[in-house]
């Protein structure tokens, strides 16, 4: 099939970007999306052309490097997958499709679809992880949870840090992504020690990274592709003010 | 364009990799010492690349009562087939129970539990025991994101988005002392100088047609280590993992299906609806090791007997889709994205390049030959042996990671920085420059590229015969002159088709290694099978050595053969207990095969 494509190319951070015209013609339709932009780059090598730089890796939906927006939704049109999932028989052919990277303050880009996400680790800098030691090697079963908890724990634990939440976000808020952390580690015991200061310092820092705040429409939901329901975000609130009680701020 | 300046970090530990070996060796040198300097490079972004992330089934650890060390170690020893290194794979399964503990306790990540909230382990191919730990089938995300959040919360140095270009030595050339890495964002260069370094950029046989690795896989350690002149061993033996997923035309052909299918009783049926395992190892049908389901589907395929795109049949339907959907959802919707239903229809499934178990040869404490190199995880080789076993490979790369750590926390203290050979390292920055041109046209990369994965696939894949062989071996050694002479087009920022010629130039040095390694082993055992020699026959039972032949700095240099036989510390392949191998004859160079 042949596609026609407007990808975003930006020389450096600095740099003023536009949108290109490609053409990715003869290419399967069984191909995901991001073996269509390998095909495109292969010409443009072959042509002597700077290829177009975009973030992936696994291409098996589970390492989180892919970030691309697509016709104006991260991730693309499917719910619950990463680009790298997105297969071109989701097109017809002759369609022109828009290619951007992930836009957020916080995430300035680095060239054409590749966007700096270092902010998000700031974050989980900031608090989230554990830092309680259970002490050395006793019994390999010494933590004992119901599987209910477990089960509802791991489901936020499923995030993958894409960021696609945050680019899907009017507000280019990170509260789906803290929030599946804090979830997660609120829930289990290990996460216990620093539960209250964790949820503050998490979101102090996603303040001072410039990302903005949830106006609830549920935007990053709909294109998070670990399916993590906004429901985290309540129960993040919930922390948030249960903190700013315990500590009296 | 960058300034011929290059940037100088000095570091205590350099650890090379950011996967599951790479993020516990830097844990545990810094909880042994938190004055230590550490510095982790990754390839790709931090805590999103490598392959510990892709880790579906699990991890294989002793902690049932009824279940013990030997059994473990029996089961590791048996499936590679007497080629392991016994003292390692003792590490292996002695210190994995500590490493799970550890897990859980010091990092935060949590398995799966029973109905009585002790940690569940399920059934693996391979093993008489069930004793696969994991996290539903994404264990490896759970793994790696507690794992990259300690390692973030102690503020350990981490330069990601950096290749690693070369290991360095010290201008005596006696010992490493560094590596000379390479910002894929900016094209800039950075010696980093180290009184330690690990290598631990994981394999992953990217170099076959049909490969389940991730795509930033190029086997750069081990071709770094084989520059540096280490001693590497056994790069005959590639995992084919026998159900990697059959996706027409899309790179999600070889990903795989994880173990757990065939261990909780899946089918595997050819064209004619034969369950063929029946054929070749009618005890265990299924639930054979990898190796002999992964060549029994390829000789099936290959005979005629094969699915109509080539491939077999995993059948797993008959189990209940509730049950399929409830245990492997991961896997219902990695076929599902290619519009498959795994619970309910038979899937098309090929054998995939998966995993190497040959590598750089290492002491019990990850040492290599190489004074101040250590090595981890897939980079390294002989805990497998001839055949990996389901669930032991995220195993290794922890527990290695964990005894790397702390031998090199040991190791530095008190210990200068030792100075690296800058003019050596201003020559190999010279070079990689030189491969990226702005005038050149890039056609000749991806042309190498796939006559490669043909050739590995075709003539070194799963049935093998010494004149293919030979023939493969000859060639690559061409194409490998070939890539040298290669320049990619672009600019020195961010540019795939650079990467990706660097990355080729890695890909041949290893595929020569392993079709001379494969030509040199007369016999079949585990992955390796040889038409020509079908008989495990090999007594006494040898591990195969390449090295460079010099330690200068060509840029297609020779590789020297040579066997030591295996020592069998503790049980000997005649089920008998170990002990150093008497009067154990000195290596034996090979004659040069392949030239």
């Amino acid at each position: 099939m042949r596609l026609n494509l407007k990808i975003w190319r930006q020389a450096g951070p600095g740099a003023a970007g536009r949108l290109e015209d490609y053409t990715a013609s003869d290419v399967s339709s069984d191909m995901s999306f991001l073996e269509m932009l390998d095909v495109v780059n292969d010409s443009l090598v072959r042509q002597g052309k700077d290829a177009i730089a975009f973030d992936s890796d696994c291409r098996e939906g589970i390492c989180g490097m892919c970030s691309l927006v697509i016709n104006g939704v991260p991730h693309g049109p499917d719910r619950g997958t990463t680009v790298c999932q997105l297969h071109l028989r989701r097109f017809k052919e002759g369609d022109t499709i828009t290619v951007e990277p992930w836009r957020a303050r916080a995430f300035p880009v680095i060239k054409d679809l590749v966007v700096d996400r270092s902010a998000f680790d700031r974050i989980i800098i900031a608090g989230g992880y554990v830092s309680v030691n259970c002490g050395g090697a006793p019994d390999g079963n010494a933590i004992l949870i119901p599987k209910e908890i477990s089960e509802t724990a791991m489901d936020s634990a499923a995030c993958i840090g894409c960021g696609a939440c945050v680019a899907a976000c009017k507000n280019a808020s990170a509260h789906l992504f803290m929030s599946a952390k804090i979830s997660h580690l609120s829930l289990l015991p290990q996460g216990q020690v620093e539960r209250y200061r964790r949820v503050v310092a998490m979101i102090e820092q996603a303040d001072a990274d410039g990302f903005g705040s949830c106006s609830n429409e549920g935007e990053c939901e709909a294109v998070c592709p670990k399916e993590i329901s906004i429901s985290n975000i309540a129960r993040m609130t919930r922390e948030y003010v249960r903190a700013m009680l315990v500590a009296g701020k | 364009m960058t300034s011929e300046r290059v940037d100088v970090l000095r570091t205590d530990i350099l650890i090379l990799g950011s996967g599951g070996a790479g993020l516990l060796a830097a844990l545990h040198a810094f909880d042994a010492d938190s004055t230590l300097d550490i510095t982790v490079v990754a390839k790709g972004l931090f805590g999103k690349s490598g392959c510990t992330r892709l880790v579906q089934g699990g991890y294989n650890v002793v902690l049932n009562r009824e279940d013990s060390f030997e059994r473990h170690f029996l089961d590791t020893v048996k499936a590679g087939q007497f080629l392991n290194d016994q003292e390692l794979v003792w590490t292996l399964v002695t210190q994995a129970p500590r490493c799970v503990y550890e897990l859980e306790h010091t990092f935060g990540c949590f398995f799966d539990r029973n109905a009585d909230n002790t940690i569940h382990q399920k059934a693996f191919a391979g093993q008489s025991f069930d004793r696969t730990v994991h996290k539903g089938d994404l264990t490896g995300i759970e793994i790696m994101n507690r794992l990259s959040e300690q390692v973030m919360r102690r503020g350990i140095r981490i330069v990601e988005e950096h290749r690693a270009l070369d290991l360095l030595p010290d201008a005596s050339g006696r010992r490493i002392a560094g590596a000379l890495i390479h910002s894929v964002r900016d094209g800039r260069y950075l010696v980093v100088r180290a009184k330690a370094v690990l290598l631990a950029t994981g394999g992953g046989p990217t170099m076959y047609r049909v490969t389940a690795a991730s795509a930033d896989k190029s086997m750069d350690g081990i071709a770094m280590a084989f520059r540096a002149g280490a001693d590497i061993c056994d790069m005959e033996m590639v995992q084919f993992h026998p159900t990697g997923l059959l996706a027409a035309a899309s790179l999600m052909t070889g990903t795989v299906l994880e173990e757990g299918l065939r261990g909780a009783g899946g089918y595997l049926y050819n064209g004619r609806r034969e369950r063929f395992m029946e054929r070749y190892d009618p005890a265990r049908m299924e639930r054979s090791t990898r190796d002999v389901v992964a060549r029994s589907s390829y000789l099936e395929i290959m005979e005629g007997r094969g699915s109509p795109n080539s491939g077999v049949f995993i059948d797993v339907s008959h189990l209940g889709a509730a049950f399929v959907e409830q245990n492997f959802p991961g896997m219902v919707k990695r076929c599902r994205s290619v519009g498959l239903d795994l619970a309910r229809t038979p899937v098309e499934v090929t054998p995939t390049a998966h995993f190497q178990m040959g590598g750089v040869k290492i002491g019990p404490d990850c040492a290599s030959s190489l004074d101040g190199l250590y090595v981890a995880g897939e980079d390294a080789g002989t805990v497998h042996g001839a055949n990996r076993l389901g669930g032991n490979g995220v195993a290794e790369s922890t527990v290695f990671g964990c005894v790397a750590g702390d031998a090199m926390a040991a190791r530095v203290t008190g210990e200068r920085l030792p100075e690296v050979d800058m003019p050596l390292a201003a020559a190999m920055v010279g070079r990689t420059r030189k491969s990226l041109s702005p005038t050149a046209d890039g056609r000749d990369i991806y042309e190498v590229r796939g006559e490669m994965q043909r050739l590995m696939w075709e003539q070194v894949g799963l049935v093998r015969n010494g004149r293919a062989l030979a023939a493969a071996a000859a060639r690559v050694r061409e194409l490998r002159a070939r890539a040298e002479d290669l320049r990619a087009p672009g600019s020195e920022m961010f540019n795939p088709g650079w990467q990706d010629l660097l990355n080729l130039r890695n890909h041949l040095v290893v595929s020569e290694m392993i079709a001379r390694s494969a030509l040199a082993r007369e016999e079949s055992r585990g992955s390796h099978f040889r038409r020509d020699f079908t008989d495990t026959r090999e007594d006494p039972v040898s591990n195969i050595f390449v090295r460079r032949r010099n330690n200068g700095n060509d840029e297609n240099d020779e590789m020297d053969l040579y066997r030591k036989p295996v020592r069998f510390s503790r049980v000997r392949p005649d089920g008998s207990m170990g002990g150093a191998v008497a009067g154990a004859p000195e290596p034996a160079p090979l004659a040069d095969q392949g030239e």
